[in-house]
């Protein structure tokens, strides 16, 4: 079965210049090799003049793949039955839909068809891809460049010349391609190994994993029953994970489909036109937003993602997410019944949580955040949910199949770091359960602080982390349960890893920073200015 | 033409869908959920599976369709709570608590006033609690109100809404407190305790005990409170005074008779028991739910 090596990208990515750079040395070992090209490309391909090995050459143009597939693929295959090359390199046409390819190729079934899937199969796609433009090009071209991409083993970009430049191009395109192999052009080697490398069945590996983790767990029980304090804190780790995911995964279905709905429903120029160009008013519709959504924090991460990307600006986002899991109805209710309707704690909870996240969001109008903006400028044209699909539907109920699968595809991207943050937190609890606290006549900002930190590792849901900040009332004084109840639902180990998924590092670091100093800062002032007094 | 080959990753999506969602269903029919979250989820979580159930038809659809670059690591996301679900493990008991006297599991939730001992009461928020019951139902005027029954005692609960509450003699000046009125009776004693000293009172709870709060001659028959999800379990009961703490196991499970008293902590008031009999009982399962 001979592997088809299929390179891929916009008209003038340099693709050619690639597939020559890569076959010459192939050629010289002296391998037979068959390259098929779906265009013509700028630069003239490889000299068939044979030396030690042989270049079998196929041209095809666009017009003849669309109309006349079957005939096409007739004629490779006679090439094949000729030639046998040991490798099938193929130039893509970045015009050209993949689904020809799919066609062209199929996958091998076992039994002959006829097809070229008898003799061959795709080994590896690699989409080839010039940095300096290709936001601009998806933005523009959506459709099947997208497809490309998202269909690729591996994107190697040429024309990046920082390496900030190329980390940020990286986490743009695994946005379209999550996971996906990013190269630089050079040097060539990396990609030359890219491509030879074996496709690796990752999910068996960790299918595999899984198993013999849970083969262990269930050997090592009897062993560890006999010693108390692990088969104790394995039990707390389970059911703590079990408890902190089956107390979130609805409140993110709730995010990701209020996001999905924002994503394909609310265009970027109505976002342009509509929402308020003044600084005030778009806190103000920040803060309102936020009141609006019956959300808890886990929901309002993957809306706050979609804002961003509908080109909302970074103050308004920001303001909307610190905001959004303390001033919802759910939250406020739940506070209100926590504290047994005292009405005080209730609107001083939302004060300043309100006062913090506009704060907050003030911080983030500087350039460095509007980089952050534009880095995102493409992915909001569009994303790998199946807007270049063209065998989506266009038909009836189109665009709410297209929701239900951005949702899902969204959940599957979130979904991971919520996995990931809840188990963290669970180990913490488990390992580090034993805090023992006596808060008597200790000041306030030593509580304080140690309370916003239990916060953030606790990562309680904001619908009800109100009742457990009644719980310790009486040990922790009113200053340091605001400072929790504060800064909790705006970030927290949880959130921390839930936007590690679409963020770079420096900008969530920077806004837990900002997030952990206001709200300390303004919960102290005022407590320290006499707020206590009208709460007790 | 020749129908494309039937797509893994559809398949593997749609099973996995089908298969957290089945399992959401199993832990909200067989009231497992409890174990984990409280009934307020209930909703959401049907709400889950209903998500669930729609997801799996959508990736039906991409049944025969061909794709390339398959993803099944993502549906592992599905795969792991179920698998952890399934793994056997233990509710959690006193003794997964004990020894921390920590910021979430030492004292109880809700009511400022009792429970072990490290809690002194404020009782601000329980008064205004009272106060604005009597504002929603003004002829109730509460627990002063004689009720019809003898056998019941109308109480508020947390939210102030009136509550009557079961296993009261009051001619006998005796209380056997049911396993389901645990927490309610707590509330009851401990914001009425002036009414209530004297009384004999039967409680069954699973044995707290924390050298650095309490005396030698002290207990708990705790049961554990869940206020948001399993990792906010509390425990909460009476404080127990009992001279022969020899015969009471940690961690074991307890049915104490004895006496209501009014006992000291840090110079606030708290009810106490004068223990006159414990008998072992069996373990009872679940937790408490306050505030659902």
């Amino acid at each position: 079965m001979a592997p088809v090596y299929v390179i891929s990208g916009f008209l003038d990515a340099g693709k050619t210049s690639l597939i020559n750079m890569l076959l010459r040395r192939r050629i010289s070992e002296g391998r037979a090799l068959l390259l098929i090209q779906f265009e013509h490309g700028v630069e003239e391909p490889i000299d068939n003049t044979p030396r030690d090995g042989f270049l079998t050459l196929l041209r095809f143009s666009i017009k003849e793949v669309q109309r006349e597939t079957r005939e096409v693929a007739g004629k490779i295959y006679s090439v094949l039955i000729h030639h046998e090359p040991e490798e099938i390199w193929v130039e893509w046409n970045g015009v050209l839909s993949f689904s020809y390819l799919w066609e062209l190729f199929p996958s091998p079934s076992g039994e002959v068809t006829g097809t070229l899937g008898d003799f061959c199969r795709i080994e590896k796609i690699l989409y080839l891809g010039n940095g300096k433009t290709l936001e601009q090009l998806v933005a523009q071209t959506g459709g099947i460049q997208l497809e490309q991409l998202s269909n690729s083993d591996i994107v190697v970009m040429s024309n990046t010349d920082s390496a900030s430049f190329f980390r940020r191009l990286k986490r743009n395109v695994r946005t379209w391609n999550p996971g996906v192999k990013v190269l630089p052009l050079k040097p060539l080697r990396d990609v030359e190994r890219a491509l030879s490398r074996p496709r690796r069945n990752r999910s068996l590996t960790l299918l595999a994993g899984i198993g013999l983790c849970v083969a262990l767990s269930l050997m090592f029980r009897p062993v560890l029953e006999g010693w108390q304090g692990a088969s104790n804190q394995l039990d707390i780790l389970i059911n703590v994970f079990l408890g902190i995911l089956l107390q979130a995964v609805p409140f993110l279905l709730i995010g990701v489909l209020l996001s999905s709905i924002i994503q394909i429903f609310v265009s970027r120029q109505l976002i342009e036109r509509w929402f308020p160009k003044h600084l005030a008013g778009g806190m103000l519709f920040a803060i309102l937003a936020g009141f609006c959504l019956p959300v808890c924090d886990c929901a309002s991460i993957p809306v706050f993602r979609s804002l961003v990307r509908k080109g909302v600006p970074m103050t308004a986002a920001v303001s909307f997410v610190a905001a959004a899991p303390i001033i919802n109805p759910v939250a406020i209710l739940s506070t209100w019944y926590a504290f047994n309707g005292d009405l005080s704690v209730v609107l001083c909870r939302v004060g300043l949580g309100t006062l913090c996240a506009v704060l907050i969001g003030m911080t983030f109008s500087g350039k460095a955040s509007r980089r952050e903006e534009t880095s995102f400028g493409a992915p909001a044209v569009c994303c790998a949910c199946g807007w270049y699909d063209a065998s989506s539907p266009g038909r009836r109920f189109g665009k709410l199949f297209l929701l239900l699968r951005h949702a899902k595809l969204e959940f599957f991207e979130v979904g991971k770091y919520l996995i990931l943050g809840a188990f963290v937190s669970a180990l913490f609890q488990a390992l580090y359960g034993d805090v023992s606290w006596d808060g008597e006549k200790s000041g306030l900002l030593i509580p304080l602080v140690l309370m916003m930190g239990m916060a953030f590792a606790l990562s309680l849901c904001s619908s009800s982390d109100a009742v457990v900040a009644r719980s310790v009332s009486n040990q922790f004084p009113m200053g340091a349960l605001m400072g929790f109840l504060v800064f909790g639902p705006m970030m927290d180990v949880k959130n921390l890893i839930l936007l590690s998924g679409s963020f770079s590092k420096p900008f969530i670091l920077r806004l837990a920073l900002t997030m952990f100093l206001v709200c300390g800062t303004v919960v102290y002032l005022a407590f320290r200015l006499g707020l206590e007094r009208i709460l007790s | 033409m020749k129908r494309n080959r039937v797509n893994t990753q559809a398949v593997i999506e749609s099973s996995c869908f089908i298969l957290f969602g089945a399992a959401v269903l199993y832990l909200l029919c067989s009231e497992q959920y409890l174990s984990y979250v409280t009934p307020r989820m209930r909703p959401y979580l049907f709400f889950t599976v209903l998500v669930m159930g729609i997801w799996a038809a959508v990736s039906m659809r991409d049944l025969f369709k061909t794709v390339y670059r398959k993803r099944i690591g993502r549906s592992l996301i599905l795969l792991l709570p179920m698998i952890l679900l399934f793994l056997p493990h233990g509710e959690m008991g006193i003794s997964h608590l004990s020894g921390s006297t920590g910021l979430l599991t030492g004292s109880i939730i809700g009511i400022p006033s009792s429970g072990p001992k490290e809690s002194p009461p404020s009782d601000t928020a329980l008064t205004e609690a009272s106060e604005w019951m009597r504002l929603i139902w003004p002829a109730e005027d509460a627990p002063e109100q004689r009720p019809e029954r003898t056998d019941i005692y109308l109480s508020a609960d947390v939210y102030g809404e009136p509550l009557a509450l079961h296993g009261y003699d009051e001619e006998n000046r005796r209380i056997i407190v049911s396993n389901e009125e645990f927490y309610q009776w707590l509330i009851a004693i401990t914001e009425h305790l002036d009414k209530f000293e004297g009384y004999e009172i039967t409680m069954t709870g699973s044995v707290y005990q924390d050298p650095a709060v309490f005396s030698e001659n002290e207990f708990v028959p705790a049961r554990l409170v869940m206020a948001c999800c399993v990792a906010d379990l509390a425990p909460c009961g009476v404080v127990c005074v009992y001279d022969k703490m020899d015969e009471v196991e940690p961690d074991s499970w307890v049915t104490v008779t004895g006496t209501l008293h009014r006992g000291q902590y840090r110079g606030q008031d708290e009810p106490q028991i004068h223990v006159l009999s414990v008998l072992p009982a069996e373990p009872v399962e679940g937790y408490l739910f306050p505030y659902s």
